[in-house]
């Protein structure tokens, strides 16, 4: 029996000890994007778990269990707009000094608006049936996932161990991307497989973070089967997004550990060329400057491995952001708050272009869908230019000969 | 004992009732919470010895907020450190006969007591001049101005304003064994035991979470180093 009232039943105990944990020290705001576009210190990490413990109070403290709880409806609607509003980049939760993991709080918390009826915002809501109706949050036509981008030389296998999910990001919306993912996947040499357009639905993702979490369990149980049913032993994924929802929530909600382990691609292509199995012959003079995405790094870990891949192209030389690694800044697409936040991605995505122009690089490099899309979008009419590649982009153009 | 000394007990019995009923529904809200089968969240991971290790260097030296500040660190770790020798140094007010470590300790305590006072004033200061554009706890400076105002009038009665140590010992002993004796007259020492009591009521409780928190975050390091290597 759900409870209406009740502010906690979306969150874990280690959650609500995260909530309670937080001293308000403020530490965090020097981190967040949203911050350094907005100034808005309304939509902070620490306001926004002061007004959330606001929430539980008047729900569950002694007063509401003795004269009946009363929320604020004005500090809900203001909550809910800071809530969504983040990119849930998780930046704060690298500063945070007790250690709160937000980059899986805010979700939860969203979830939380969405039962009550709060949430999503905007765009946010089609999602769903978004999903539903066409396999993918951008409602584009199963039929024109792979077709506009999949060389034709590359052969996928009806069956194979290792399978390859391009994800709707990618499909639709950075193709050079995952055409070059398949580009470097054939050059390695390896026999992979894939699931049929209709059958590569989206990864749950979308929904997840926007709090949405009614479909997750089908779409993954589906996609879990079906790779299952191919004989797969590794899926192989370019999107941090996805990969994220892979390894930390696919086990979730399909109840058991996966039949199968999950790899960036970065992952297996740096293995290949450690082995000898790809061999980047052509030379690069270049600066590259690589952004590390935020599911990527601080979601999953994965921040050598594309590294070891750039820095095994001849005469490459790779230039660093300030913010690397676990601590990288935000591109702006993240959280599905370019949906709705347009101006503060754009603004957000000008910073990442702006710190890669002032050191100089020849190329800013990126290996996410959502950062190609958004970063590519914020240099529209902006003054500054720097050219944008990402990564296996970047390596099936060089072991092509292009 | 008279109607003063009796209010101040019913102060201190109050504050204590109610910071006890604070943490028993604290308590009580978590294994609520702990019984809800929340979707979509893992069960939480075990802690090998060497997480555990790191953890406790993390909580007592603060080492999360040293990365992201050095500069409040010094203040934040220093309040930290010196309120728990101050606290330790108090115990002399409740126990008797008073053991010999504590005889001992008194001189360390004292001296805590004056980097205390400082500590606060600097953080105060660091967080109203210098980083002022940061987010600002309305709570945190409440609770920083409680501490200011006890910590000022501590400094007070050791230096310049003494009471008499033996009737508030009298007196502080008799409270918490129920026995009423005569409270000390000295303004300053009611002073100083009601905004303690007042601090007592609204202790943060991230006292208590945050380490755990703390704690958690080093196995959750720990795991994404492993995440996408494991099998």
């Amino acid at each position: 029996m759900k409870d209406r009232d009740s502010f906690i039943e979306c969150l874990s105990p280690k959650q609500l000890a995260e909530l309670d944990a937080c001293t308000q020290c403020g530490e965090c705001l020097k981190y967040c994007p949203v911050q350094e576009v907005t100034g808005n210190k309304a939509i902070s990490p620490p306001e926004k778990i002061r007004m959330f413990r606001e929430f539980i109070r008047a729900a569950e403290g002694l007063k509401a269990r003795l004269f009946g709880s009363r929320i604020d409806d004005k500090l809900l609607q203001d909550f809910v707009k800071a809530v969504y509003e983040c990119t849930t980049c998780g930046a704060c939760g690298q500063a945070c000094t007790v250690g709160i993991f937000t980059q899986r709080l805010w979700p939860f918390l969203r979830k939380e608006m969405v039962r009550r009826g709060l949430g999503p915002i905007g765009a946010q809501a089609e999602t769903p049936d978004a999903v539903k109706n066409t396999g993918n949050p951008y409602k584009k036509p199963a039929e024109e996932r792979f077709k506009p981008w999949f060389p034709e030389n590359v052969r996928v296998s009806e069956k194979s161990e290792i399978a390859y999910y391009a994800g709707c990001t990618g499909a639709y919306e950075a193709q050079p991307m995952v055409k070059g993912d398949v580009i470097v996947l054939n050059a390695i040499g390896v026999e992979f497989t894939m699931l049929p357009p209709e059958e590569e639905v989206c990864c749950g993702f979308p929904l997840f973070i926007t709090g949405q979490h009614d479909m997750l369990e089908d779409l993954v149980k589906r996609l879990v089967d079906a790779y299952s049913d191919r004989g797969v032993k590794t899926l192989l994924c370019s999107c941090p997004c996805c990969v994220n929802m892979m390894t930390r929530d696919w086990p979730v909600f399909y109840g058991r550990e996966l039949p199968f382990r999950i790899r960036h691609i970065t992952q297996f292509v740096a293995d290949a060329i450690n082995n000898g199995r790809l061999v980047i012959k052509k030379k690069l003079k270049e600066r590259l400057i690589y952004h590390d995405p935020c599911y990527l790094s601080r979601g999953v870990g994965i921040t050598e491995e594309p590294r070891m891949v750039l820095e095994s192209i001849s005469g490459v030389k790779l230039l660093e952001f300030d913010r690397n690694r676990a601590n990288s800044r935000c591109c702006g697409a993240g959280g599905a708050a370019r949906k709705v936040y347009h101006e503060n991605a754009v603004a957000i995505g000008r910073l990442t272009i702006d710190e890669a122009v002032a050191k100089k690089a020849d190329r800013l490099i990126l290996s996410c869908p959502a950062c190609y899309a958004k970063v590519n979008e914020a240099m529209e009419g902006y003054d500054k230019k720097i050219r944008i590649v990402d990564i296996m982009e970047l390596v099936s153009g060089l072991i092509e000969g292009k | 004992m008279n109607y003063y000394g009796l209010i101040l007990a019913l102060l201190v019995y109050t504050s204590y009732a109610a910071l006890f009923l604070r943490l028993l529904w604290r308590i009580l809200f978590l294994l609520k919470a702990s019984e809800l089968a929340n979707a979509g969240n893992k069960p939480p991971a075990k802690a090998s010895a060497k997480i555990i290790t790191n953890g406790i260097f993390d909580i007592m030296f603060l080492a999360r907020l040293f990365r992201a500040n050095e500069c409040l660190w010094l203040g934040e770790w220093l309040f930290h450190i010196t309120f728990l020798m101050v606290m330790v140094r108090h115990l002399r007010y409740f126990i008797e006969p008073v053991p010999q470590w504590l005889v001992d300790f008194q001189k360390a305590g004292i001296g805590a007591g004056y980097i205390f006072l400082l500590a606060l004033v600097y953080i105060m200061a660091f967080k109203l001049f210098i980083e002022k554009k940061k987010y600002l706890s309305s709570y945190n400076f409440f609770l920083l101005t409680l501490l200011l105002l006890i910590a000022v009038s501590g400094f007070l009665m050791k230096n310049f304003i003494q009471a008499d140590i033996v009737n508030v010992k009298t007196f502080m002993m008799g409270v918490f064994s129920f026995r009423m004796y005569q409270a000390p007259s000295s303004i300053l020492f009611s002073f100083h035991l009601i905004m303690s009591l007042i601090f007592l009521i609204f202790l943060p409780t991230h006292v208590f979470s945050a380490p755990y928190t703390i704690l958690e975050a080093h196995k959750h390091d720990e795991e994404l180093k492993g995440l996408m290597y494991e099998r």
